[in-house]
């Protein structure tokens, strides 16, 4: 009977330290579910502001044409600003930097998804684009642009969860 | 054999060792479980707020699109069907229309199991101006996600 009350006396805290073990663990484990979720859905959310505002800023201060056409196979949105011969900074900086660039050219901007991510080309106009010379702007899975109208863009990315963002932009 | 004093002193030595960890323990499990129900508050009510900050989101993402969608169109008829091709799931009924997504922001059909749902009025063409008031609801505690007026002036 002693010696009976003296296992039950020892096994009772060990019960007990396990169980807690095991709520601390669970606990611990769905708190780190919950935060790698909750932080998963905010930078997600906020890789999509950037792309929205990066893009439509883009597209309005375009001051020439906005197309839809492709690079190296790949769907890309077309930004084609007129040469900047009266704008007396451009010319200023054309006269420092003559290599670099001369206000006379045409210049476009490519906006394409490549290798996971979403990149802006801007090369010379009579240049080839190669997808590869982008620079990365940020994460997307997937880009297209298509116009539903003359003047209305629909633009539609696929962020890093794979789930589709459209974007539609009035082009004046 | 147990009627010896320092062998009966011992064995409450050793009981009184065990009833102190017991104790400890008991006191360890009580601090925990007010630590974790605070934490999992804290955790549930951080999840609600990313949901809360998602809807809105969505909100005014999809009022902007639709004040765009507005802005390209040079009539209602236009509007309405601009909208419709741009939203496939989106109910258009007379001057009117509603968008619902789930709580994970899909698009819905129907306002069943729909967590948010976005109205479209169409205040007709009058002086050759379009004007669509937009707002976007909470549907579970009825608050008010976004409200905007766009207008466009037909050319």
């Amino acid at each position: 009977m002693k010696g009976k009350r003296y296992q039950i006396n020892s096994i009772l805290p060990l019960l007990l330290f396990c169980v807690f073990a095991i709520l601390a663990m669970t606990t611990a484990a769905v708190s780190i579910h919950a935060f790698r979720s909750e932080q998963t859905r905010a930078n997600e959310n906020y890789n999509d502001r950037i792309l929205f505002s990066y893009v439509s800023q883009k597209v309005r201060q375009t001051t020439g044409s906005v197309e839809v056409d492709e690079v190296e196979g790949l769907p890309a949105l077309v930004l084609i600003d007129e040469p900047k011969t009266e704008d007396s900074f451009a010319a200023a900086l054309s006269s420092a930097m003559p290599v670099i660039m001369n206000p006379e050219e045409q210049y476009i901007t490519y906006i394409y998804q490549y290798d996971g991510s979403l990149c802006e080309l801007y090369i010379r106009a009579d240049l080839e684009p190669t997808a590869e010379a982008g620079e990365r702007i940020a994460r997307a899975g997937g880009f297209d642009a298509e116009y539903l109208k003359d003047n209305l863009l629909k633009l539609t990315f696929v962020n890093s969860a794979g789930r589709e963002e459209p974007l539609f932009i009035n082009v004046r | 054999m147990s009627g010896n004093p320092m062998n009966r002193r011992s064995a409450l030595e050793k009981q009184n060792h065990a009833a102190g960890s017991m104790i400890e323990l008991i006191i360890a499990v009580f601090v925990f479980v007010l630590v974790s129900v605070s934490c999992v508050g804290l955790f549930v009510q951080s999840r609600v707020r990313t949901l809360d900050s998602a809807l809105t989101t969505w909100a005014a993402d999809e009022a902007l699109d639709v004040s765009e969608i507005l802005r390209a169109s040079n009539s209602e008829e236009e509007f309405f069907t601009l909208l419709q091709e741009a939203f496939p799931q989106a109910n258009v009924s007379g001057q009117s229309a509603e968008l619902f997504v789930d709580a994970n922001i899909n698009a819905c059909t129907n306002e069943e199991n729909s967590r948010a749902c976005m109205t479209v009025q169409l205040r007709g063409a009058e002086d050759g101006c379009l004007q669509a008031e937009i707002s976007a609801t909470d549907i579970k505690d009825g608050d008010l996600l976004y409200e905007v007026t766009a207008k466009h002036y037909i050319d």
